[in-house]
């Protein structure tokens, strides 16, 4: 069976470093939100110290895959072209599809449900919402990491705040990554693990399914596959 | 058409057992950020943090498994 591919090397490595990181990030992070309910993960790790640590060194990995992402992809859409960021910024075709999309889970069309493109409107709406996210975490941890340097100009209940905001974004975060796991590993169809992300190609059956507009303009070679 | 019943009851069993863990992870988390004292929602965030991290462990262990095994066919 003919294989497409989907992402590119450079994708696939912004997505195990930054996965790895952020997962990293929860399991030594939510423990100092929840001492009460998930104590057991810094004992279990040697202590806060050693777990601040791993958080730290999670935190620059994940920095890493950001700026990777934002430097690489940017340039080359400025200057190459079409890229990843063309790919998942958002037009009016997006919303048209999840006012269209609720209205077929909610039975109120009977029309076919939207045809999706590379991306559908959800990866989308996933991509920007963690991309926000994770600029919040990089301002808001940047204060918590030097907040002595930030004394020196800030007031300390701007700290106490950003700690609040640090933590309560982190808890969207989760839900959010659980969200995404749902609607990747445990749809059906990929059950127990969608491989597509981590080799980067896609059976050519399963594209024309899922993403038939997507199927099309590679048919019609309007577009590379990456 | 047995065998297709039985896909479909499974598909569906996949689908739902998977909306439910994450529906008590997010109402742990309401519940947690709300601080309810009652003893059975405390239990119940207890059990659902808990849950939110064994989540996020076995996510972490499914990346490592899809890095290690990039280059894989499932059929070897």
């Amino acid at each position: 069976m003919a294989e497409i591919r989907r992402f590119s090397k450079s994708q696939v490595a912004i997505h195990a470093i930054g996965a790895f990181s952020i997962l990293v990030l929860y399991i030594t992070g939510l423990p100092i939100t929840f001492p009460d309910q998930i104590g057991w993960i810094p004992a279990l790790l040697g202590g806060y110290p050693v777990t601040m640590l791993i958080h730290r060194i999670a935190a620059v990995g994940f920095i890493i895959a950001g700026v990777y992402l934002v430097v690489y992809h940017g340039l080359y859409d400025i200057f190459i072209g079409r890229s990843y960021f063309t790919d998942v910024w958002i037009k009016i075709k997006d919303i048209k599809d999840a006012v269209n999309d609720g209205k077929h889970i909610l039975r109120l069309s009977s029309d076919k449900p939207p045809s999706y493109g590379k991306y559908s409107w959800i990866a989308k709406a996933e991509f920007w919402s963690f991309f926000s996210e994770a600029v919040i975490f990089l301002v808001t941890g940047s204060i918590l990491w030097f907040s002595w340097q930030f004394l020196a100009f800030m007031q300390p209940q701007y700290i106490l705040t950003a700690r609040y905001i640090h933590a309560g974004f982190a808890v969207v975060s989760v839900c959010g990554i659980a969200f995404h796991s749902y609607m990747v590993h445990f749809n059906p169809e990929n059950f127990r693990i969608d491989r597509c992300i981590f080799t980067g190609s896609m059976p050519e059956e399963e594209v024309k399914e899922k993403y038939p507009q997507w199927h099309e303009e590679l048919q019609r070679g309007d577009i590379d596959a990456e | 058409m047995k065998n297709y019943r039985e896909a479909i009851l499974m598909q569906n069993k996949i689908r739902y057992s998977g909306a439910v863990v994450v529906a008590i992870i997010y109402l742990s988390f309401i519940a947690a950020v709300l601080k309810i004292e009652n003893p059975a929602v405390v239990v119940f965030v207890i059990i659902g943090i808990n849950i939110a991290l064994l989540f996020v462990i076995v996510n972490l262990g499914a990346l490592l498994f899809g890095i290690i095994t990039r280059n894989c066919r499932e059929n070897d």
